[in-house]
C-alpha cells in the first residue's frame, strides 16, 4: 500500500491538520512549551510522505496520458441538483514539486521556530497556526477541483491573518493583519468570479481535467480572457503583484519564521501555482498572458526601485519577494500560444519558485535571527558589521544573497537565467506582441541588475563597516542556537546547490515535462523542439547586470560610505519616490479608503434611521397578527373540540364544493 | 361465491329464542305482581334500593372506587365474552384453520395470563381493600 | 383465507418480536413495580429491555420476509407488513425511547417510575407496530397502543392542577380525534369492501383518481383531521400549548416527537405516499395516479393549506409566548406546519428521481426534528429545579455564565430550529423547500409560493428562537441557575446536540440520508417517465 500514493495521499494535510487540532485544544492547558513536536513531527510526516509522493510519481508513466498522476475520490463533499463536488486530492508532477518544497521548508522552519519564539507566550498558539497553514497549503496544491482549491486558498489567507497578527495586542500587527486580509480578499472576489464563470460556461464541472479538456474546444475567445484575468486577480492578490502588493511589506509585522514560511517561500507562491496549473487556459488566451506579463514586470521593476532604499533589513526582503513573485508570472506571461513555449515557461517558472524557497527563506530566517540578537531591532541604521558577532548567519545569509542576486553557478541564477531567456524568446521577431515582450525582457534584466544591489546593499549595510549594536540588545548579542543554525545551514546548502544540481542537468524541466506538461497540456502549446538548451548569450548578459550591481553596492557601502548619502541628496525626489514605496499607499487611502468611509458613514446613517425602523415595523407584523389571533387559544377544551369540528366541516365544504 | 340465498327458515331458532326470552321476562314480572308481598316503606320506595338518590344535584361526587371495581369487572366481564367464541370455533371443523391453531392458542393463553397480571396488578395496588 | 394467508399470517408473530420484548418488559415492570419501587432501578431495566428490543430488531430485521407469489399474497392479506420503512421507524422509535428513559432518570417521583417506564416501553411499542401496520384495525389498536398510555403518562411524574388538566385535555381531544380517524376507516371500509390498507390503495390507484366519489374526499378529511392531531397540524393543534406547558417536561418532549413520527407515518401509508411492492401499478386505459392521491387528486392542494395554515398560526403566535414550554408547543405547530410542506410535495416529485423527494426530506425532517426538539426539552429539564423552576424565557438570563456548556448546547438546538447552516435544522428545512422549489408542470407556481411561505415562516421563527439565545447570553440572572447533577440528563443533551451537528455534515448527513431513500424504497414508486 505504500507504493500507491493514492492510499495515503489525504494523510499529508491529515497530518498537519491533527498536530493543529492537538496542539490548539490541549495547548494551553497541557502541552505548553512542548507544542512543537507535534508541529514538527506532523510536519516530517508530511515531507516524508511528500518525498515518497514524488518518487511514486517519478515512477509512474508519464507518456500516457492518463498514468501520469494519481487521483483518489475520498467522498462527495457535497452535491446540488446535478452538481457533484467530490473531495478529491491528485498528485502529478506539478503538485509533487509543490509538496516537497512546502513541507520540506515547512519542516526546516518549524524547527527554526522552537528557538526563535522559545518563551513567547503565544507558543502553542504559533504551532497550531503553522500547522493548520501546512495542511491548508498542502491542501491547496492537492486539489483536484476549483472548490476544494478555493478552500484551502481561505485557509491559507486565514493562516496568514493569523500569523501576521500573531502578537495582537500590537496595533501595527493587528492593523497589518487587517490590510492582508482585506487586500487579498479583494482579489479572491475576481477568483470567485471566475471560479463561477467555468463553473457555468464548461459544463458545470469544476474538475480541473474536465475544465481544461472542455477549454480545448472552447470557442468564445473574449470569455476565455476574462475568465482568465479573473483568475489571475486572485493570484495577484495572494501573490502581491501590483496594485495589490501593498499588504505584503506591512505583513512583515509577523513573526519572522512566518514571514520565511508564509509571505516568502510558499503562501505568496500560491498564485504563481494557480497560473501555472491553469496554463491550459492562459495558454489558449495569449491576451490574458500578456497582461500577466506586463504585470509581472511592472511589479518586478516597482518593488525592486522601491527595495533600493528601504532601511528595515524585512521589508527589503519583503520588496523582493514582490520582485522575484514577478518574475515568476513574468515567465508564465511569456509562455504564449505563439510561441508554443509554454513547456519551457511554465517549468522556468516552477524552478524559480523552487529555489527562491530556498533562498529566500534563508534570508528572512537569516533576519530573523540578526532581529533576535538584536533584541527585536531590524532597522538596518541601528547596528552593523554583525559578521564577527554572527558568524554562520553571516554566511548562509551570504549565500541566500548571492542566490538572490543571481551570481553565476548559485541556484537564483539558473532560474532567473531561464526566465530571462524564455522572456527574450518570446521577444523574437514575428510573433505576437513581440515588441512588448522585448521591452519586458530588458526590465527583467535591468530588475537583475536593481536586485544584486539592493540585496547586497542589505548584507553590507548589515554584515560590514564598524560594529554597532543597538542597546536593546544590551551586551549579550550573541549567534542564535543550533535549534535555529542547523536549518539556516541546511537552506544554504540548498541555496547554493539546487541550481547547480537542477539547472544544467535539466532533471528539474524533464521532471516537470514528463509528469505534468507533456500529458496534460493542449499539443499546440508545446514546442515540436524538444530543446532545453540554455541561452549563454543571455546568461552571460545577466550575469554581467548582476555583478555590476553587486560591484556598486559594494563601492557605495563598503568602499565610499558616504556616496550614498550624497547620491540620496543629490536626486532627493527619486530617492523619496523610493522610500515612499511610490505613494501607492497615501493613494490607495486617499482613493479607496476615504471615499469608503464616507460611504459607510452615509450608509450607517440609511441603516439607522431608515431601513431599521422599516425592519422594526415589519418585525412588529407577526407580533400584532399573533396578538390578533390569540384569544382563539383560551384554555376550553369543550371550544377546541369545536374548532377542530369545524376546522373538518371548513374542509369538507372546500373540498366537496369547489 | 354465489351469494346465499335468503332462507328464512335459518332464522326459525332464532325467532323462537326471541319468543321464549318475552314470554319467561312477561311470566316473572305477572308472577312478582301476583305472586310477591309488598311493604311500602320510604325505602323501598326509591328508584335504586341500593343505590344513590337520583333526585338532587347530579354533580355529587363519587368515590373514585366505584369505578376500580367496575372497570375490573368489566375486565373479566370481556374475557369471557372472548373467550367464549374461541372455546367454540378453535377445534371445530371449518373453525380455526390448522396452521393458525398454535398461534391462536397461544394468544389465548396470553391474554388470560395478561388478565391475571391486571388481577395482580390491581391486587398489590390495593384495589380490593375498600377503606 | 386460504391456506397460504393463514400461514403467512401465523408466520406474522416472529417479526414483532422486538415489540414482543417491549411488551413482556413493560408487564414486568408494571407487575415489578408494585413489589418495589425506585426509580433508578426500572429506568435501568427499561433501559436494557429497549437495547434488549433493538438488538432482536437486528435480528429480525434479518428474517426473510416473503418473496414472489407469497410476498404478494402477504401485502393483501396481512395485518403487518415489515418493510425497510417499517424497521427504519422502529429503529427510531426505540432510539427515541432510549433517549427519553435518560431524559426523565431523575425526573419521575420514585413512586411512579416503574409505572411511567412501563409507559413509556408500550408507547415505544406502538410506535413500532404503527410503522409496520397494513390494515385499518391494527394501525387504529397500534395507534390507540400509543394514545392510551400517554394519558396516563402525562399524569404520572407530576400530579398538581395543571398536570390534571393537561392530562385530561388530551384524553377529552384524542378520543375526538380517534373517533374522527375511525369514521375515515369506515368509509375506507365502506368504499373498499377490505381493511387492508394494501387492497384498499391497490383498487382506489386502479381506479384512475380525479372521478372518485365524495365519500373518498370525507373518509380524506377525517383521516388526515384524526391523524393531523396527532402531528399538531391546524387546526387540530389547540391542545398542544396547553398540555404542553401544564404536562410534565419529559411528557412534553414526547408528545412532540412520538406522536408526531407515528401520525406521519400512518399518513404515508394510508394515503399512499410509500405503498408495497405491487399496489400501484399503472393500468391500461386508466390515467396514472400519482402516489398519495388515491383517494382524491385533492390531496396535494389539501396538504397545501393544511401545511400553509399549520407554520403560520404556530409561528406567529410563538411570537408572543414567554412560557419556554408553550413556546416549544407552537414550535412544534410551526415544524409540523414545514413537514407538511414536504408531504404536499411528495406527489409532484415522486416522478422524479432527484434528490430531495419528498417523503425523503419528511423522514429525514421527522429525525431532524425529533433531536432538536428533545434536546431543547432537555435542556428545560435539567435546568429545572423544584426551588428554581426553568418556565420562562427570563429564566434562562445569565445561563451563558453558569452552564456555559449548556448554554452552547441550546443554542445549537435553537440555531437548527431556525435552521442555521452546520445544524440537522438547515439540511432538513433546506431538503423540503428545495424539494418544493423542484415541483415543475402547472402547479409549480403553487410551490413556489409555499416555498416562500415557509420561509417567510423560518423568518419570523428565527425572532422567538434568538430571543432564547439572547436572553441567556445577553442578560444576567436575578438568581443564578442552580441546576443538579444529573449524568443521564447531560447524557441527552450530548447525544441530542451530538446527533444535531453530527446529522448535517457527511458522513452522518449521508448516512441519514441513505438510510432514508433506503427506507422508502426507490424501487416501490414505480416512475411513469421512465417507463415510456
Amino acid at each position: 500500500m505504500f507504493s500507491d500514493p493514492r492510499y495515503y495521499l489525504w494523510l499529508i494535510p491529515a497530518l498537519p491538520l491533527l498536530a493543529a487540532a492537538v496542539i490548539g485544544v490541549l495547548g494551553k492547558a497541557i502541552l505548553r512549551d512542548r507544542s512543537h513536536w507535534l508541529c514538527i513531527g506532523g510536519a516530517i510526516g508530511a515531507c516524508i510522505l511528500s518525498f515518497m509522493t514524488l518518487s511514486a510519481v517519478s515512477g509512474l508513466e508519464g507518456d500516457r496520458i492518463d498514468g501520469h498522476r494519481c487521483i483518489r475520490i475520498y467522498y462527495t463533499w457535497f452535491h446540488a441538483g446535478n452538481v457533484d463536488i467530490p473531495f478529491s486530492l491528485q498528485a502529478d508532477g506539478l503538485t509533487a514539486v509543490m509538496l516537497v518544497t512546502v513541507t520540506f521548508i515547512g519542516s526546516l522552519i518549524a524547527i527554526y521556530s522552537v528557538g526563535y519564539m522559545h518563551g513567547d507566550p503565544g507558543f502553542p498558539r504559533f504551532f497550531a497556526a503553522v500547522s493548520l497553514f501546512l495542511a491548508s497549503m498542502t491542501l491547496l496544491v492537492l486539489a483536484n477541483n476549483f472548490i476544494v482549491l478555493f478552500a484551502a486558498w481561505e485557509g491559507v489567507g486565514l493562516c496568514s491573518y493569523l500569523l501576521v497578527g500573531f502578537w495582537y495586542a500590537k496595533p501595527s500587527a493587528a492593523d497589518a493583519a487587517r490590510k492582508a486580509f482585506l487586500v487579498t480578499r479583494l482579489g479572491d472576489v475576481g477568483l470567485f468570479l471566475g471560479i463561477l464563470l467555468i463553473w457555468v460556461n464548461f459544463g458545470y464541472s469544476l474538475e480541473y481535467d474536465v475544465v481544461f479538456e472542455r477549454a480545448r474546444s472552447f470557442d468564445n475567445h473574449g470569455l476565455l480572457v476574462v475568465i482568465c484575468l479573473l483568475l489571475f486577480s486572485g493570484a495577484v492578490g495572494k501573490s502581491a503583484q501590483f496594485p495589490l502588493h501593498v499588504w505584503l511589506p506591512d505583513a512583515m509585522e509577523g513573526p519572522s519564521p512566518v514571514s520565511a514560511l508564509i509571505h516568502a517561500a510558499t503562501m505568496v507562491t500560491a498564485g504563481v501555482y494557480l497560473v501555472a496549473r491553469c496554463t491550459p487556459l492562459f495558454g489558449q488566451a495569449p491576451e490574458a498572458q500578456l497582461v500577466v506579463a506586463c504585470i509581472a514586470a511592472g511589479t518586478a521593476l516597482l518593488a525592486a526601485l522601491i527595495a533600493l532604499t528601504q532601511s528595515d533589513l524585512k521589508r527589503v526582503l519583503a520588496y523582493s519577494t514582490i520582485s522575484q513573485l514577478g518574475y515568476m508570472f513574468l515567465a508564465l506571461g511569456s509562455g504564449t500560444m505563439d510561441h508554443r513555449l509554454a513547456a519551457v515557461a511554465v517549468t522556468a517558472a516552477i524552478f524559480h519558485l523552487f529555489t527562491h524557497a530556498f533562498f529566500k527563506a534563508l534570508l528572512f530566517l537569516g533576519a530573523g535571527s540578526v532581529m533576535h540578537a538584536m533584541g527585536g531591532i531590524i532597522d538596518m541604521r541601528r547596528f552593523s558589521g554583525l559578521r564577527r558577532l554572527l558568524p554562520v548567519t553571516h554566511w548562509t545569509f551570504l549565500c541566500g544573497a548571492g542566490a538572490l542576486a543571481g551570481i553565476p553557478l548559485l541556484s537564483g541564477f539558473w532560474s532567473k537565467d531561464e526566465i530571462l531567456a524564455v522572456t527574450k524568446q518570446a521577444g523574437q521577431p514575428g510573433s505576437f506582441a513581440s515588441g512588448i515582450y522585448l521591452l519586458l525582457f530588458f526590465i527583467g534584466v535591468a530588475t537583475a541588475g536593481l536586485t544584486g544591489f539592493y540585496t547586497f546593499r542589505a548584507y553590507f549595510l548589515t554584515f560590514w563597516g564598524e560594529e554597532k549594536v543597538p542597546h536593546e540588545a544590551g551586551h549579550h548579542a550573541h549567534e542564535s542556537p543550533p535549534v535555529m543554525t542547523l536549518p539556516l545551514c541546511v537552506l544554504a546548502v540548498g541555496a547554493v546547490g539546487a541550481g547547480l544540481v537542477f539547472g544544467p542537468t535539466g532533471w528539474f524541466g524533464g521532471f516537470l515535462e514528463e509528469h505534468w506538461v507533456n500529458p496534460e497540456f493542449p499539443r499546440r502549446l508545446l514546442s515540436d523542439r524538444a530543446e532545453h538548451a540554455h541561452d549563454y548569450l543571455v546568461m552571460l548578459f545577466s550575469s554581467i547586470v548582476a555583478l555590476t550591481g553587486v560591484g556598486a553596492a559594494y563601492w557605495m557601502y563598503v568602499r565610499q560610505p558616504a556616496l550614498a548619502d550624497s547620491l540620496a541628496r543629490a536626486w532627493t525626489g527619486l530617492y523619496e519616490l523610493s522610500r515612499n514605496k511610490f505613494y501607492l499607499d497615501d493613494f490607495f487611502y486617499s482613493m479607496i479608503v476615504k471615499p469608503l468611509t464616507v460611504l459607510a458613514l452615509l450608509a450607517r446613517v440609511v441603516d439607522q434611521y431608515i431601513v431599521d425602523g422599516l425592519v422594526d415595523l415589519v418585525g412588529q407584523v407577526p407580533a400584532f397578527i399573533g396578538y390578533a389571533v390569540r384569544p382563539v387559544q383560551n384554555g376550553l377544551v369543550q371550544f377546541y373540540a369545536l374548532l377542530m369540528a369545524l376546522g373538518v366541516g371548513g374542509f369538507f365544504l372546500a373540498i366537496l364544493l369547489r | 361465491m354465489t351469494e346465499p340465498t335468503f332462507d328464512l327458515s335459518l332464522y326459525y331458532p332464532i325467532f323462537l329464542y326471541l319468543l321464549i326470552l318475552l314470554g319467561f321476562a312477561t311470566t316473572v314480572m305477572i308472577l312478582i305482581h301476583v305472586v310477591g308481598p309488598r311493604k311500602k316503606t320510604p325505602v323501598k320506595q326509591m328508584p335504586y334500593e341500593s343505590g344513590m338518590d337520583p333526585v338532587g344535584d347530579a354533580r355529587q361526587r363519587f368515590d373514585v372506587k366505584f369505578y376500580l371495581i367496575a372497570i375490573m369487572f368489566l375486565v373479566f366481564d370481556v374475557e369471557l365474552l372472548f373467550l367464549y367464541p374461541w372455546a367454540v370455533a378453535a377445534y371445530q371443523e371449518g373453525g380455526v384453520p390448522e396452521v393458525l391453531r398454535r398461534p391462536v392458542f397461544w394468544g389465548v393463553l396470553v391474554f388470560i395470563v395478561m388478565l391475571l397480571v391486571a388481577y395482580i396488578y390491581d391486587w398489590r395496588k390495593g384495589v380490593f381493600k375498600w377503606r | 383465507m386460504n391456506d397460504l394467508q393463514n400461514a403467512l399470517l401465523a408466520g406474522q408473530f416472529r417479526y414483532i418480536l422486538p415489540e414482543i420484548v417491549l411488551a413482556v418488559a413493560a408487564t414486568g415492570i408494571f407487575i415489578g413495580g408494585t413489589f418495589r419501587s425506585g426509580r433508578y432501578l426500572w429506568s435501568w431495566a427499561a433501559l436494557g429491555s429497549l437495547v434488549a428490543s433493538l438488538f432482536v430488531l437486528t435480528i429480525t430485521a434479518g428474517f426473510v420476509l416473503p418473496s414472489g407469489e407469497a410476498g404478494r399474497t402477504a401485502t393483501f392479506s396481512t395485518p403487518l407488513l415489515f418493510d425497510s420503512l417499517a424497521n427504519f421507524v422502529r429503529v427510531l422509535a426505540i432510539v427515541a425511547g432510549i433517549l427519553l428513559v435518560l431524559f426523565s432518570w431523575n425526573e419521575v417521583p420514585d413512586r411512579h417510575a416503574a409505572d411511567y417506564l412501563a409507559c413509556l416501553l408500550v408507547i415505544i411499542g406502538g410506535v413500532g407496530l404503527t410503522a409496520c401496520a397494513n390494515d385499518l384495525v391494527s394501525l387504529y389498536l397500534a395507534l390507540e397502543l400509543i394514545s392510551i398510555p400517554t394519558y396516563i403518562l402525562l399524569y404520572l411524574p407530576r400530579h398538581d392542577d395543571a398536570a390534571q388538566e393537561a392530562a385530561l385535555k388530551y384524553f377529552l381531544l384524542s378520543i375526538f380525534s380517534s373517533a374522527l380517524l375511525l369514521f375515515g376507516f369506515s368509509y375506507l371500509y365502506g368504499l373498499t369492501g377490505t381493511t387492508n390498507i394494501a387492497a384498499i390503495l391497490h383498487t382506489l390507484y386502479g381506479q384512475g383518481g380525479g372521478d372518485m366519489p365524495a365519500v373518498a374526499q370525507i373518509a380524506l378529511i377525517t383521516v388526515v383531521a384524526g391523524l393531523g392531531f396527532r402531528i399538531t397540524a391546524a387546526p387540530f393543534h389547540f391542545y398542544a400549548p396547553d398540555v404542553y406547558q401544564g404536562a410534565p417536561t419529559v411528557g412534553a418532549a414526547l408528545l412532540a416527537s412520538l406522536p408526531k413520527l407515528a401520525g406521519f407515518i400512518a399518513l404515508l401509508r394510508v394515503l399512499g405516499f410509500v405503498t408495497p411492492d405491487g399496489v400501484l401499478v399503472p393500468v391500461a386505459g386508466r390515467p396514472h395516479v400519482l402516489p398519495g392521491m388515491a383517494l382524491s387528486d385533492q390531496v396535494p392542494i389539501l396538504f397545501w393549506f393544511l401545511a400553509a395554515f399549520t407554520m403560520s398560526l404556530g409561528n406567529l403566535l410563538a411570537v408572543l409566548q414567554d412560557n419556554l414550554k408553550r413556546l416549544l408547543a407552537y414550535s412544534s405547530v410551526a415544524h409540523a406546519g414545514y413537514m407538511l410542506v414536504a408531504l404536499a410535495a411528495a406527489p409532484y416529485l415522486s416522478e422524479r428521481s432527484s434528490g430531495s423527494d419528498g417523503v425523503h426530506a419528511l423522514l429525514y425532517y421527522l429525525v431532524a426534528y425529533g433531536v432538536m426538539t428533545i434536546g431543547a426539552f432537555a435542556v428545560i429539564a435539567f435546568l429545572s429545579t423544584p426551588e428554581r423552576p426553568v418556565d420562562n424565557v427570563e429564566d434562562l438570563a445569565g445561563l451563558s455564565g453558569s452552564h456555559p456548556y449548556v448554554a452552547l448546547m441550546l443554542a445549537v438546538f435553537m440555531f437548527s430550529l431556525i435552521g442555521m447552516p452546520l445544524t440537522a435544522g438547515f439540511t432538513g428545512k433546506f431538503l423540503i423547500f428545495f424539494g418544493a422549489m423542484n415541483v415543475v408542470g402547472e402547479q409549480a407556481d403553487l410551490y413556489r409560493w409555499l416555498a416562500v411561505i415557509g420561509m417567510l415562516n423560518a423568518a419570523v421563527g428565527g425572532w422567538y428562537y434568538l430571543r432564547i439565545i439572547a436572553v441567556m447570553y445577553l442578560r444576567t440572572a436575578l438568581r443564578p441557575i442552580q441546576g443538579r447533577r444529573n449524568v443521564p440528563g447531560l447524557v441527552t443533551l450530548i447525544v441530542c446536540a451530538v446527533l444535531t451537528i453530527g446529522l448535517s455534515i457527511p458522513p452522518g448527513a449521508n448516512v441519514l440520508l441513505d438510510a432514508v431513500k433506503n427506507a422508502t424504497g426507490i424501487k416501490s414508486t414505480p416512475s411513469p417517465i421512465a417507463q415510456r
